[in-house]
C-alpha cells in the first residue's frame, strides 16, 4: 500500500503522503483531498500508479465550483484552482436538475481525462436525507461515503488493480430544495383524558449557498379527546417556524464526513389559539390550552447540530433551546431539547448506485420543559422531564425519493399534573428533493 | 547462508558500538548470486551501491527494475553499482527467467527475509539502500524509487 501512496504523493495536486489513505487494502481502494490550489488530472493520477506497478480501475472525484454552459453543455469551474469539468452522462439531469450559470454547486462522479487539460466528470446524483420526531430532532444533511469501485488485490500476481477515489474540499450542503411532508400522531394521556393528536408537518428547505440552508414548517392539528363521557375536538394550523442553518464546520476523510451546524428558528405566532373543551374543560385552563395547536406566541429557537458518517454508520446529534412568550396569557415552559441520531446503512450491502438505500434508525429525545403559564401566571405542576426512544427505517427509493417511519415511546418521564403525558408517537414521511 | 547472515548482523552490532548512532558503515553483507556464486558487499568499495530488494511477485518491485536497469547503464562510468537482493518466497528459476527476460544489466543475489531485516524491519517492497563510495549507510527508500528521488538522493553521491 505504501507504493499507491508513494505514487500518488508524486502528483503536485496530491496531498502529503499521510493524507493519502487506502481504505481497502483487498480492494486497492484509497481516498485523497487533492490541493485546492491546484488542477487535477486523472490521466497523472493514472499514470503515476502505472510506474509504480498499478492500473488505475477508475476514479470519482468530488468537485466544488461555479457552473458554466456553453455549446457544448454544462462545466464546472471551480473557484481555487480556476480549473474547469466538464460535466456529462445521463447523470447531469439528476444531479443538477434546476442548473443555472453561475450557481455554485458539489458534484461527485466518474472521472476521467480526454485529451491534453480536458477533465470529463460524469455525475452521480446526490443524496439528502433527514428526519425527527417533536418538531425539532436532529436534522442534519450528510453524506455517506460507500465506496463503488473495486479491483483485484494488490502486490500479488501481474498487474494489480488500484482504483482511486477522490475527494475535493467543498462545503455544500445540498444545492437545490426539499418538500418534506410528515404525518406525527401522539397519543396523549393525563389522567382518564386520552388525547389523539394528529399533525401534519409540511417542511420546505432551500439552500441559497453551499453553506447555509432556509427551512419553512408549518403544521397543520388535529386534535380529538375524550375525558370519561365527555369528548370533542378541533383542528387548525399550528405556529408557523422559519430557521436558517449554517454549517461552520465541514471535515471531509476517507469514508466519513463530519459536520456542525448552527440553526436559528423563530416561531410566529400565526397558529390557531383557541382550543376546544371550552365546557367540558373549563377549570382546568392550563390543560385546556394544550390542546390547542400552539404552545405559547413569538418563540426564538436556538440549535447546535453535530453529524458524523463513516463507513455504513451516522451518527448525530443536536441541542435546541426555545424560549416561549405568551399568547393571550399562554405558554408551555421553555424548552431544552437534546436529540440524538444514530444510522446504520442496512441495504445494500454492495453500493453500485444511488437509491434503494435502506436505514436502520434508533432515535433519542430528550425534552426538558420548565413551568408553563395561564392567564399571564405561573401554573404549578406545569413543568415536565421526558426522554423518548424511536427506532425507525427509513428507504431511500430513488436518490430524490426518501420514505420514513418511526414509532417513539416512553422512556422515563417526570411530567407535573397538569401536563399532557406522551403515550407513544408515530412519524411516515416522504422526502421530495427539487 | 546462515554463516553469511550472521557474520553481517555481528558486524551490524560491532559497527554500532564503535560508531554510534552517526552515519554508520555498511554492514560485511556476503550472499549467493542467481548462479550461486558467493558475492560480498565490501568488494563494492569505491562505489556508490544501491541495494535494491525486491520479489518477483511485487508489482512495484518489476514496475521499478527498468529504471534500476537504465541508471545502470547509465551511471556505471561513474561509480554506480545496482545489486538485486530478493525477497522471500522466491523460485530461483523464476528469478532467473525474469532478469533474463527485463535484461537486468547487475547482480542479483539470493536474500532472505533476516537479509533485508538488516536494514528495514517493515513490510514495505521493494526498499533501496543507498551506500556511498565512503562504505557508508546514506539513504533507505522505502517503496519504489522514482527518478527525483535519484536525482535527489544517488546522483550528488556520483560526483
Amino acid at each position: 500500500m505504501f507504493n499507491i501512496q508513494k505514487a500518488v504523493s508524486r502528483l503536485n495536486f496530491a496531498p502529503k503522503i499521510n493524507e493519502i489513505e487506502i481504505t481497502d487494502i483487498k480492494n486497492g481502494i484509497g481516498v485523497f483531498i487533492p490541493k485546492a490550489e491546484k488542477p487535477v488530472s486523472y490521466a497523472a493520477l493514472k499514470e503515476t500508479l502505472k510506474k509504480a506497478g498499478y492500473t488505475l480501475a477508475s476514479a470519482k472525484i468530488t468537485v466544488n465550483g461555479k457552473l458554466t454552459r456553453d455549446a457544448v453543455g454544462w462545466s464546472l469551474m471551480t473557484d481555487t484552482s480556476g480549473q474547469r469539468f466538464i460535466l456529462e452522462g445521463e447523470g447531469v439531469d439528476l444531479a443538477l436538475p434546476d442548473a443555472a450559470p453561475n450557481a455554485q454547486v458539489e458534484v461527485t462522479g466518474d472521472w476521467r481525462t480526454a485529451g491534453e487539460g480536458k477533465e470529463i466528470i460524469t455525475p452521480l446524483p446526490a443524496k439528502k436525507a433527514g428526519r425527527s420526531h417533536n418538531e425539532g430532532g436532529a436534522n442534519q444533511a450528510k453524506t455517506e461515503y460507500v465506496d463503488v469501485t473495486s479491483g483485484g488485490p494488490l502486490d500479488v500476481g501481474p498487474a494489480p488493480v488500484a482504483p482511486i477515489r477522490t475527494t475535493s474540499p467543498g462545503l455544500t450542503v445540498y444545492r437545490g430544495g426539499a418538500f418534506t411532508p410528515r404525518y406525527v400522531y401522539m397519543r396523549q394521556q393525563l389522567g382518564g383524558l386520552k388525547v389523539d393528536r394528529h399533525i401534519m408537518l409540511l417542511d420546505f428547505s432551500y439552500t441559497p449557498t453551499p453553506k447555509l440552508l432556509v427551512e419553512a414548517e408549518i403544521p397543520v392539528t388535529r386534535i380529538s379527546f375524550k375525558d370519561g363521557a365527555t369528548s370533542g375536538g378541533g383542528e387548525g394550523v399550528g405556529n408557523i417556524i422559519i430557521s436558517g442553518k449554517y454549517r461552520f464546520f465541514r471535515r471531509v476523510e476517507a469514508w466519513g464526513d463530519r459536520q456542525a451546524a448552527l440553526r436559528f428558528g423563530l416561531e410566529l405566532p400565526t397558529g390557531k389559539k383557541d382550543a376546544p373543551g371550552e365546557q367540558e374543560l373549563q377549570p382546568q385552563a392550563f390543560l385546556r390550552k394544550q390542546l390547542s395547536p400552539i404552545s405559547g406566541g413569538l418563540s426564538p429557537h436556538v440549535d447546535l447540530t453535530y453529524s458524523q458518517a463513516k463507513g455504513r454508520f451516522i451518527l448525530g446529534a443536536n441541542a435546541e433551546v426555545v424560549l416561549r412568550s405568551q399568547r393571550d396569557g399562554f405558554r408551555m415552559g421553555h424548552e431544552l431539547r437534546v436529540n440524538t441520531d444514530l444510522e446504520y446503512v442496512l441495504l445494500p450491502r454492495k453500493y453500485d448506485r444511488p437509491g434503494g438505500e435502506v436505514f436502520a434508525i434508533l432515535e433519542s429525545n430528550f425534552i426538558r420543559r420548565g413551568t408553563g403559564r395561564v392567564a399571564g401566571a405561573p401554573v404549578t405542576g406545569s413543568h415536565s422531564t421526558e426522554y423518548y426512544l424511536a427506532p425507525g427505517v427509513q428507504y431511500a427509493m430513488r436518490p430524490r425519493f426518501v420514505i420514513e417511519a418511526s414509532y417513539q415511546l416512553p422512556l422515563a418521564r417526570n411530567t407535573g399534573p397538569q401536563v399532557l403525558r406522551i403515550e407513544r408517537g408515530l412519524l411516515i414521511g416522504v422526502r421530495l428533493l427539487y | 547462508m546462515t554463516r553469511a547472515a550472521i557474520t553481517a548482523m555481528l558486524l551490524v552490532a560491532i559497527s554500532s558500538l564503535v560508531l554510534g548512532q552517526g552515519e554508520k558503515p555498511a554492514p560485511g553483507l556476503e550472499l549467493n548470486d542467481v548462479e550461486g556464486r558467493a558475492m560480498r558487499l565490501s568488494d563494492y568499495k569505491g562505489r556508490v551501491v544501491l541495494l535494491n530488494f525486491w520479489a518477483t511477485w511485487c508489482a512495484p518491485c518489476r514496475a521499478e527494475m527498468p529504471d534500476l536497469v537504465k541508471w545502470q547503464r547509465e551511471y556505471k562510468s561513474q561509480g554506480l553499482q545496482v545489486i538485486g537482493v530478493t525477497y522471500p518466497p522466491e523460485e530461483l528459476a523464476e528469478v532467473r527467467q525474469f532478469i533474463k527476460s527485463i535484461r537486468v544489466n547487475y547482480p542479483v543475489a539470493l536474500g532472505h527475509e533476516r537479509t533485508k531485516a538488516i536494514f528495514d524491519k517493515g513490510e514495505t517492497l521493494p526498499i533501496t539502500v543507498v551506500i556511498d563510495k565512503k562504505g557508508m549507510l546514506r539513504e533507505v527508500i522505502q517503496g519504489i524509487i522514482f527518478p527525483e528521488e535519484f536525482e535527489q538522493k544517488v546522483k550528488p553521491l556520483l560526483r
